[in-house]
């Protein structure tokens, strides 16, 4: 609980009704899309830069931890206020602030639903390139956070490579800017470990976005397969024939099944497994690069492959393939995704041995694929009420995890370690890796108020003593 | 801590002779950083005998610089101090290359003309352009971030890097990303020690995304009547839904070189040159260059193929703008948001003229780029040059970018800085240099703010 001072300094800031401490009130905060929960302080809305500074500070000053949030997407645990700290809601910062065709960049603030960025754009035949799943429900700040990926980014990167600068409020309240929109290389690239800090190092209060020309032409297709190997194996193969579609997207037959009770998108009810593939950009040749993916998949064992006559058509399939997730997660009570990732060679192989997992241990795997950047979504569903389940469904994870790093790969590709996967980043990085990486922490954070208890193993006890 | 001055560095060559072999240590060094020359240069033959020297150095209180190739020891500051020099040349060799994975991973010594040569033997391509890559190292690459002329199809380095490994100052080995597209496993070090000039650490491996090959390239050559036209013609690419390999402009001073590497016409050398590069599929390749062909005003120029396009690129990375066609005192390197390389390009023009220098540039016209090579290589009067650049900087600062000095920093008075006044962001840099190289062991005074 905060104190009644302190309470009303909040709101001598933010304003009186920006302030949230009912427990009632809270509750809204103590989740986000990762199943644990954890109760905040307070909920503190903010409408400018000098406002975030101002709460920093006066947090900083009282030693209270805090947490930026953005609409609670995070499925890792990121965004939960650990330690009763304090909740600095972003979502009323949601402009964007300028569009710089000229200079090819575009200035938002984080609250900014990712998708009204590429809205915005529309009108100068510009976008933004990246496009995690819930990039109609998620911020952008939170996307620079977790370094969010996305179906594109087997052809237009993550989107760390979109991001030129940020306005951070560091964990004093100090205002500074990180890059700018100038492609400068003289200096640390502080743009670059911001991003993907999972809001540790310091809040972002706008983001200097680098914009893209929108395609001139997009060929949509979908190749339908009697086996998840198979699907896996097509993937390798138009990888190492040199193609470069702008996404490779993959599922196997229980979620297409899913998705299909859940949207009725018209995917093949019957199918192993589907590669959505998308290719874009000039017209010339495109033809030939449709021919050639398609002649691969055929190669190998595709029982059909379609290609969407027109924008409906490209919408539905795209419907089910952005309706994945709530399709299979509204199956059961409760669900584990897994965001594992290894090298697109080892595709098969990975998809082979969490196949066996999954009957070995009698769970179903949902399976979802970035299968372009070898990055796997497998989800199991369970029920925590049953005994046994959940620790049974960890282990699994766990396991799921092991093999990725295995086969070259990591233990998270896009959705972050947040507190959900602490554990498994011994997996990837030994006590040095570590250590410098603590480095980084205490220079931005030395007193550890900023979303402590998150990416760095070390701080669990905090999740524990919550569970 | 030894007795006496800790920069007499003869008494510790014996032991880093044990550490390393004897004809591994030289004495004094074969190289100097600006003009001081370090009395040792030290020679690892891998990572842990250069764990060892680093580590050696970090009791004894050594102060010790970084080189690869020793193409760009020109860059950054005259190091704060230097006993000995590390030569990370002995760290070489292609570890793993996968093809169909689309991925290569280097030990920092191997020179880039090596890892691009194994990348077309396995039917890639390598995606760093940078100067002179017969002698540029993998490290000195990563720790610099050069990318050249065909970085607008590219990217910057940081994005066609996927992870790497390094020794901290004191000998410690870390690792960084991996070899997969994505990877949130914690803090994105691999950006942090990119371009971070040695003051973190020294990188040892780097692990590249590779390209596939493209059906066709093809490189335009534009003879351009003003800078004027170059930015009119640069605007109509940048709009269209055409995507550039190379757009790049070669001042009038750096055409001849050009179109003496292509056999072209010397007549169309008298002006400036837009060099235009596409690849892709050859369908599109072709569209692109008729395209672009079509727009009023476009002069024709030489269309160079694949083998001649390669060729130009080989002269256009083997010197710096000026670096053949006149004596050259200082390079600089400004970088601004992409839409002010003009008038940046225009200030130097005019600064050039009223103050009577030499001046020749190229302009990386994606990335927001300008080199300038500023002569006449005898400088009589060092605070005049000095004032020069200084009063470039100020103008590229008003375009809300920064000026580098490439070279040449020993022309410059006395004090110059060859990065400007840092942002205020050095500070959190300061914090984090402080934590991982607490005693400035490791390229001391090299980096922005003297960091």
């Amino acid at each position: 609980m905060l104190s009644k001072a302190l309470l009303t300094e909040l709101r001598s800031i933010v304003g009186r009704d920006e302030v949230l401490d009912r427990p009632v009130d809270l509750q809204t905060y103590e989740y986000d899309a990762y199943g644990e929960r954890s109760l905040p302080g307070a909920v503190v809305f903010v409408h400018s830069t000098a406002e975030v500074s101002a709460v920093v500070r006066l947090l900083a000053r009282e030693g209270i931890p805090f947490v930026p949030r953005g609409y609670g997407t995070n499925v890792s645990g990121g965004s939960l206020a650990l330690d009763g700290g304090v909740v600095i809601e972003m979502g009323r910062m949601d402009r964007v602030l300028e569009i710089d065709v000229p200079n090819r960049c575009a200035v938002v603030q984080p609250g900014i639903f990712t998708f009204d960025i590429s809205t915005a754009l529309e009108p100068f035949g510009y976008y933004y390139a990246p496009d995690p799943a819930s990039v109609k429900a998620s911020s952008v700040g939170g996307n620079i956070a977790e370094n969010a990926g996305g179906p594109h980014c087997f052809k237009y990167g993550v989107t760390s490579n979109h991001v030129m600068g940020l306005e951070v409020v560091l964990p004093d309240g100090e205002v500074v800017w990180f890059g700018g929109k100038d492609a400068d290389s003289s200096g640390l690239d502080l743009t670059g470990v911001l991003v993907g800090s999972e809001g540790t190092l310091g809040i972002v209060t706008a983001a200097i976005l680098r914009i893209l020309k929108t395609p001139e032409t997009v060929k949509t297709m979908l190749a339908i397969f009697a086996a998840l190997e198979e699907a896996g194996d097509v993937v390798s193969a138009i990888v190492a024939a040199g193609l470069v579609p702008a996404t490779l997207e993959m599922m196997d037959g229980l979620t297409v099944n899913a998705v299909e009770d859940a949207l009725a998108c018209g995917y093949p009810r019957d199918a192993g497994a589907v590669l959505l593939i998308e290719l874009d950009g000039l017209r010339d040749g495109m033809e030939e690069m449709a021919e050639q993916i398609a002649a691969i998949c055929r190669a190998h064992g595709a029982l059909e492959v379609r290609v969407a006559q027109d924008e409906a058509e490209r919408a539905a399939l795209w419907r089910g393939r952005q309706g994945t997730f709530s399709s299979i997660t509204a199956l059961a009570p409760n669900y584990m995704s897994l965001d594992g990732t290894v090298p697109r060679t080892r595709l098969p192989e990975a998809l082979r041995r969490v196949s066996e997992l999954g009957r070995s241990q009698g769970l179903d795997v949902y399976c979802v694929l970035h299968a372009g950047d070898g990055n796997l979504h497998p989800c199991f569903l369970y029920d925590e009420k049953v005994e046994s389940q959940k620790e049974k469904v960890e282990t699994a994870s766990m396991e799921v995890l092991r093999i990725c790093v295995e086969l070259g790969g990591t233990v998270s590709g896009e959705h972050g370690i947040g507190v959900e996967k602490l554990p498994a980043m011994h997996l990837v990085a030994d006590e040095n890796d570590l250590r410098a990486q603590s480095l980084v922490k205490e220079a931005f954070d030395p007193r550890g108020l900023l979303n402590p208890g998150k990416v760095l193993p070390g701080g669990e006890a905090a999740v524990d003593a919550q569970r | 801590m030894p007795s006496g001055d800790r920069r007499d560095a003869s008494r510790p060559a014996g032991r880093l002779e044990q550490l390393v072999g004897a004809e591994a240590v030289v004495s004094p060094a074969s190289i100097a950083i600006h003009d001081l020359r370090p009395a040792l240069e030290v020679r690892p033959a891998d990572e842990a005998q250069l764990s060892d020297v680093l580590a050696f150095c970090n009791r004894e209180g050594l102060a010790a610089c970084t080189a690869g190739g020793a193409t760009k020891l020109g860059w950054g500051g005259r190091p704060e101090r230097c006993d000995l020099l590390i030569r990370t040349g002995g760290l070489s060799g292609i570890t793993r290359i996968d093809a169909d994975d689309l991925s290569l991973c280097a030990a920092a010594g191997t020179t880039i003309a090596e890892a691009r040569a194994r990348a077309e033997a396995a039917g890639r391509i390598f995606p760093v352009d940078p100067r002179r890559p017969g002698e540029a190292t993998i490290g000195g690459v990563g720790a610099t971030s050069d990318q050249g002329a065909r970085g607008a199809g590219y990217g910057a380095v940081r994005d066609v890097v996927l992870g790497l490994r390094a020794m901290l100052p004191d000998g410690t080995p870390v690792k960084f990303g991996g070899r997969t597209m994505k990877n949130v496993a914690g803090y994105d070090m691999t950006k942090l020690f990119l371009g971070s000039f040695g003051v973190l650490g020294v990188i040892t491996e780097i692990t590249f995304r590779l390209l596939p090959r493209p059906e066709a390239e093809t490189l335009m050559i534009v003879p351009l009547t003003s800078l004027a036209q170059g930015r009119d013609i640069v605007a109509g690419i940048l709009d269209s839904h055409l995507q550039p390999l190379v757009l790049e402009v070669a001042s009038a001073a750096e055409a001849g070189s050009v179109m003496a590497a292509v056999g072209g016409d010397p007549l169309d050398a008298g002006g400036l040159l837009l060099m235009v590069g596409f690849s892709g599929p050859r369908a599109a390749v072709r569209r692109s260059v008729s395209e672009v062909d079509s727009w009023a005003g476009v002069r024709r120029g030489p269309i160079l193929e694949d083998a001649a396009a390669e060729r130009l690129f080989a002269v256009l990375s083997e010197h710096d703008p000026g670096g053949q066609s006149l004596g050259v005192a200082v390079t600089v390197r400004a970088s601004v948001p992409v839409g002010e390389v003009w008038g940046v390009a225009e200030a130097a023009e005019d600064l050039a003229r009223r103050s009577q220098l030499e001046l020749a540039y190229r302009i990386h016209a994606a990335r927001g780029v300008v080199m300038l090579g500023i002569g006449p290589g005898e400088v009589a009067d060092p605070d005049r040059l000095g004032a020069s650049v200084a009063d470039l900087r100020r103008r590229v600062e008003r375009s809300g970018g920064r000026l580098a000095v490439t070279g040449g920093l020993a022309s410059l008075p006395p004090g110059f800085s060859p990065w400007g006044d840092p942002r205020p962001s050095v500070e959190i840099m300061r914090r984090i240099k402080e934590r991982f190289d607490p005693e400035r062991m490791l390229n001391p005074g090299r980096f922005v703010g003297g960091i």
